[in-house]
């Protein structure tokens, strides 16, 4: 099972999307982490996220690109990815990313993780709609993570947007 | 109880909640203008909050404070976090902090509207 769970800034994406895991998956839940702990508002968005989860009983693993590569080892019943926004970024940006179109190698990890876990959750972004003028390198990151959620989306058996904290289910309402 | 209407920069926010709640320009404070605890404490609808917690940033304050003074008023804020998240740190802080107190004011609403080309869709509730 493959639920998205997208949402603007600061919108309670990641509360919902803890929840899909505690209800669909009743034991070994892992967290895998795509935010790279640069500078201090990285970890203190990383620490604030850790204090979410606490007490959850979620396995952490912190992953920041190539997904495909990831070897868990062993299966577990929920996982939840987050966030997409940042593994692109660290995909398209990072020294190491692999620059060229990431969309498939990102979807063939997706897969990979679905076929590890009874219910995979990933958390995405909306950042779509504040129509300023970008550079190019950044109008390619817009339009690349706007194709991953199309197919993420496509490939889902649910979606929801949350909006203000409110899940607002776009796809499969009934999994909500 | 209180109403948020949440949107998109000129989707018809104000005028539906006016429009939807009886209101006159009178009962309406201006996040962006408004100069006073006073002004908001009578008024029964507060317009453009997003500007508001702006405001407040500016000037070193915690928009979440905002909470209990929202109480059975009218709420209307943009969605201002569905952009490229922003280089400069004060925009950044704008966005979160204000994503929060929606969270926040969301979950003690009576209603929620998400307006789109000036239509409702309720998210949370419903209006009498």
């Amino acid at each position: 099972m493959l639920i998205v769970i997208t949402g603007g800034s600061a919108s309670g994406k990641s509360a919902h999307a803890e929840d899909m895991i505690c209800r669909y998956a009743p034991a070994s839940r892992l967290y895998l982490a795509t935010m790279e702990p640069f500078g201090a508002e990285a970890r203190a968005r990383i620490a604030r996220h850790h204090a979410l989860r606490q007490g959850k009983g979620f396995e952490t693993v912190e992953w920041y690109r190539d997904l495909p590569a990831l070897n868990l080892g062993k299966r577990y019943h929920g996982i939840l990815l987050e966030c997409m926004s940042n593994l692109l970024a660290n995909e398209m940006f990072a020294p190491q990313g692999c620059r060229e179109d990431a969309v498939p190698g990102i979807l063939q990890g997706v897969k990979k993780l679905e076929a590890a876990c009874s219910c995979l959750v990933v958390v995405t972004n909306e950042i779509f709609s504040d129509g300023l003028p970008y550079p190019v390198e950044t109008v390619a990151y817009i339009d690349t993570l706007g194709r991953l959620n199309t197919a993420l989306a496509q490939m889902a058996d649910a979606v929801a947007e949350s909006v203000c904290g409110i899940l607002v289910p776009v796809k499969g309402a009934e999994y909500f | 109880m209180t109403v948020l209407y949440i949107g998109g920069a000129a989707q018809g926010k104000r005028a539906l909640a006016m429009a939807t709640h009886s209101l006159i320009e009178s009962q309406v404070a201006q996040g962006g203008a408004l100069q006073s605890a006073d002004e908001l404490r009578t008024a029964k609808m507060l317009d453009q909050l997003h500007l508001l917690t702006r405001r407040m940033l500016e000037r070193g304050e915690q928009p979440s404070q905002l909470l209990p003074w929202l109480q059975d008023k009218v709420v209307v804020c943009d969605e201002i976090g569905c952009g490229i998240v922003p280089l400069d740190p004060f925009e950044r802080q704008w966005r979160e902090e204000t994503g929060r107190l929606c969270c926040e004011i969301a979950k003690v609403a009576g209603t929620v509207i998400r307006v789109h080309c000036g239509l409702p869709q309720f998210i949370k509730g419903t209006l009498p």
